[in-house]
């Protein structure tokens, strides 16, 4: 059944004048007059992930303080209520919120990040009704005014939060169920009587509270969002894709000293691996000392980050680990989780010691410097193994995006039911090389030809990582069970549990290998090999 | 979606009271709460100020020649919607009996609303006739107000023999005690005797006697959202919330 949504104006008028003529133009319709809703509310805290995972899915999270204890209030874009629960605080995390359904359709969607206050209103207006001949709320409407803050928590986008500054003047108009016409009148009333005073807003209220601050709620995403041309030199193109990889690294920087959420960490991990990945498979494009130089350097970084992030993951796996077990024995894994929160609490404070050491702080700039430069011409002709620098990019990246694809049909081909996991995992690493090339220069495809072969890789890369994470994770587990015994931390019915994990986990490895010649058919299949010899075979390229 | 009865024998002992205060409780705490107000006369429609009327009535609700969900109206509260009253729910019981399944028809009618709404409070009216049959079927929780008078225990002896013939067996029977004066001897005695006598188990919250509640006449909306919140009705209604929600999780586990 069709029923009007909420519609949001933008005010060309200051709330105070707003409100004036407001009633005096909404006294008019029929049978209905205005009173002030009683509620008003003194801040109103918008809440979302780093990268906005909320937006994303078409909703909004507002949390309000009140006398009777706090709310909040999760709603569509337009401003529909989704959700309310009742909370006295803002909680960061979604395992923290209220239970019920506010706090299951949250946690969908955000885990496991967390929750970050991202704006804050400050005085937001007032509520108005409209009431028929009975007194009974028709339509609702807010005022929107006063100003926006940024939120009131680590700020992560940039070094300084912004000052807050005035809310543009906004209007929302809300039916109530089984009034429609009131609110249709309410609107055309609206529309026809104050068209130079109010126009239909074009974005949501969080976008518009936000770009009052300089910033927008989808603004960060782990994704490479790049266009490049494919004219362009190889060395731009390949200066543009490292400097986006940069600003990932130092978007999550400041989160990741603090541990606010383990995708922050997992995304400038990402960028590290994208820039080495770059480094090492798009050749002869830069200086060879230069990129011998950064490739030790971010090798070190990437090592050194490592040991917080395979404690996060073992921490995130936890709760699958105690499931796959019978209900009696599973809070005999409850040492496992203490031993891992407290090793994670210590490399997580050493990340954060080596996220400010001059090593790391060196590296990054003299990368920032590199990436910045201007390359003289000169230079560039006397640079030894700089031969591609000055070709297109289209060019480069089809012939190492061939090489790579054809490296990983050779392996794939080799493999046998009887290869040892050694084989698996080194078509595993051949596989992550082409993904990367072919993520880092999608741009330079048309979408629809790419989609289909990096869908069909990325399962080929699931079955592969899974097999590799089930063996890694075997020997991970017998390695923590002597740590703990060591550490004096396990009792036996904790070891006997992750023996029994181990077990699971023996299974979990073996169905995967089951699996894997399924998916490298498919990846390897006629339409797929007649897509990438299309769009990247040397000679057959054809311009898109 | 849970569905919630107000449901007694006996007319005037605070059905649609805590049909209302209780749902308006429910939409507090973020359930998509809907109150269909069953009685012919209204009283929960008066309460949130919506025409008790309903174009086609009764008869075209039952043969499901109406779609319930384009009857229902939001209430001045979020999250809580009521589907009116008419005043020919009085024929309600023809309507059924013609219907082909009189006790399981109404709750075939709420079908399509469980995937709207959380909890659904039907304010009943007195008697026992086939439209308390049908709710019998459609309820999860019968919430039977009781007022401290030697006759309540009748009304739910008889409650309890027509159920035990008649009812679904996983209807839980929720009796509380309403319009209790503590400050009275005799209403102290009537309820530690019914307590013991009673066939079902009393919650242990009781709803005070107390003027504020007349005044949600005057007021025309839920108690517990105009009077404070320390006054000793709201607490009161509060404690059954919560004790109502206890034990319907307690009864799904």
């Amino acid at each position: 059944m069709d029923r009007p949504t909420p519609i949001l104006f933008e005010l060309r008028i200051d709330p105070p004048e707003a409100l004036a003529r407001l009633k005096a133009v909404l006294s008019d319709g029929p049978s209905t007059f205005l009173t002030d809703d009683p509620s008003p509310v003194a801040t109103r805290t918008y809440l979302d992930t780093f990268d906005g995972r909320l937006h994303r899915a078409g909703r909004l999270l507002a949390f309000t303080p009140g006398r009777r204890g706090g709310r909040l209030e999760l709603e569509t874009l337009d401003g529909e209520l989704v959700r309310r629960a009742r909370s006295d605080e803002p909680h960061a995390f979604a395992e923290q919120l209220p239970p019920g359904p506010l706090a299951e359709e949250v946690v969908s969607v955000i885990a496991p990040r967390r929750l970050l206050p991202v704006a804050e209103l400050r005085d937001p207006g007032v509520g108005l009704r409209l009431v028929d001949e009975l007194d009974k709320t028709v339509v609702r409407l807010d005022l929107l005014g006063g100003t926006v803050a940024p939120g009131d928590g680590p700020w992560l986008w940039g070094d300084r939060p912004p000052a807050p500054a005035p809310m543009p003047p906004l209007l929302l108009v809300r039916p109530v169920r089984g009034y429609e016409e009131a609110f249709q009148a309410a609107i055309s009333l609206l529309e026809d009587r104050l068209a130079e005073e109010l126009a239909r807003a074009t974005d949501d209220i969080l976008t518009q509270a936000l770009a009052v601050l300089g910033r927008g709620p989808r603004d960060y995403s782990s994704k490479l969002r790049l266009e490049l041309d494919p004219e362009a030199s190889a060395e731009a193109a390949t200066r543009e894709i490292l400097w986006t990889l940069l600003a990932t690294m130092r978007a999550n920087e400041e989160g990741t000293r603090l541990d606010l959420d383990p995708e922050l960490l997992h995304d400038f991990r990402v960028a590290v691996r994208r820039t080495r990945a770059v480094l090492g498979q798009v050749r002869g494009v830069f200086p060879a000392a230069d990129v011998a130089r950064f490739k030790k350097g971010f090798a070190w970084l990437g090592g050194a980050t490592g040991p917080t992030r395979d404690l996060d993951v073992y921490l995130l796996k936890l709760p699958d680990y105690r499931a796959g077990l019978p209900r009696r024995i599973q809070p005999h894994l409850d040492p496992l989780g203490t031993f891992l929160q407290e090793h994670q609490r210590i490399e997580q404070a050493k990340l954060a010691r080596l996220l400010r050491t001059k090593r790391y702080r060196t590296l990054l700039r003299d990368w920032e410097a590199f990436l910045k430069r201007e390359p003289r011409e000169e230079e560039q002709e006397e640079a030894p193994g700089t031969e591609n620098a000055r070709r297109p990019i289209r060019q480069v990246a089809s012939e190492r995006i061939w090489k790579a694809w054809q490296r990983v049909r050779r392996r794939g081909a080799k493999i046998t039911s009887e290869s040892e996991a050694a084989e698996l995992h080194r078509l595993r690493i051949a596989c992550k090389k082409l993904r990367y090339l072919l993520e880092v220069f999608r741009s330079l495809a048309p979408a629809d030809q790419l989609q289909p072969p990096i869908q069909a890789l990325k399962k080929l890369q699931d079955n592969l990582g899974d097999f590799n994470d089930y063996e890694v994770q075997q020997k991970r587990v017998a390695a923590f069970a002597d740590q703990m015994v060591n550490e004096d931390l396990a009792p036996v019915p904790t070891l006997l549990a992750m023996g029994r994990l181990q077990a699971r986990l023996d299974r979990g490895q073996r169905k995967e290998r089951r699996r894997f010649e399924k998916r490298f058919r498919r990846f390897t299949s006629k339409d797929q090999r007649r897509r990438l010899e299309k769009l990247f075979k040397p000679d057959a390229t054809v311009e898109c | 979606m849970r569905v919630f009865a107000t449901y007694n024998i006996k007319g005037g002992v605070g059905k649609t009271a805590t049909a209302v205060n209780l749902a308006h409780l429910s939409a507090r705490d973020g359930y998509r709460t809907l109150v269909w107000d069953l009685d012919p006369q209204g009283a929960a429609s008066f309460y949130f100020r919506i025409q008790p009327k309903i174009d086609g009535g009764a008869k075209r609700l039952i043969k499901g020649k109406l779609d319930p969900s384009r009857l229902i109206r939001g209430t001045d509260f979020l999250d809580l919607d009521l589907l009116p009253a008419d005043f020919s729910y009085r024929h309600m019981d023809l309507a059924l009996e013609d219907s082909g399944d009189p006790t399981r028809r109404l709750a075939h009618l709420l079908l399509p609303l469980s995937e709207e709404y959380d909890h659904l409070f039907l304010d009943c009216a007195p008697s026992i006739s086939r439209v308390s049959e049908g709710i019998f079927v459609a309820a999860d929780a019968l919430l039977v107000p009781t007022i401290p008078t030697t006759l309540s225990l009748r009304t739910l002896d008889q409650l309890h023999r027509h159920l035990s013939k008649k009812g679904p067996k996983r209807l839980q029977v929720l009796p509380f005690f309403c319009m209790v004066d503590r400050r009275k001897k005799l209403h102290r005695r009537i309820v530690a005797e019914i307590s013991e006598a009673s066939p079902y188990p009393f919650l242990e919250t009781q709803i005070p006697y107390s003027s504020l509640v007349e005044q949600m006449g005057l007021h025309r909306a839920p108690l517990t959202s105009w009077a404070a919140p320390s006054t000793p009705p709201v607490r009161a209604y509060e404690e059954l919330w919560d004790e109502v929600m206890r034990q319907s999780r307690g009864s799904r586990q």
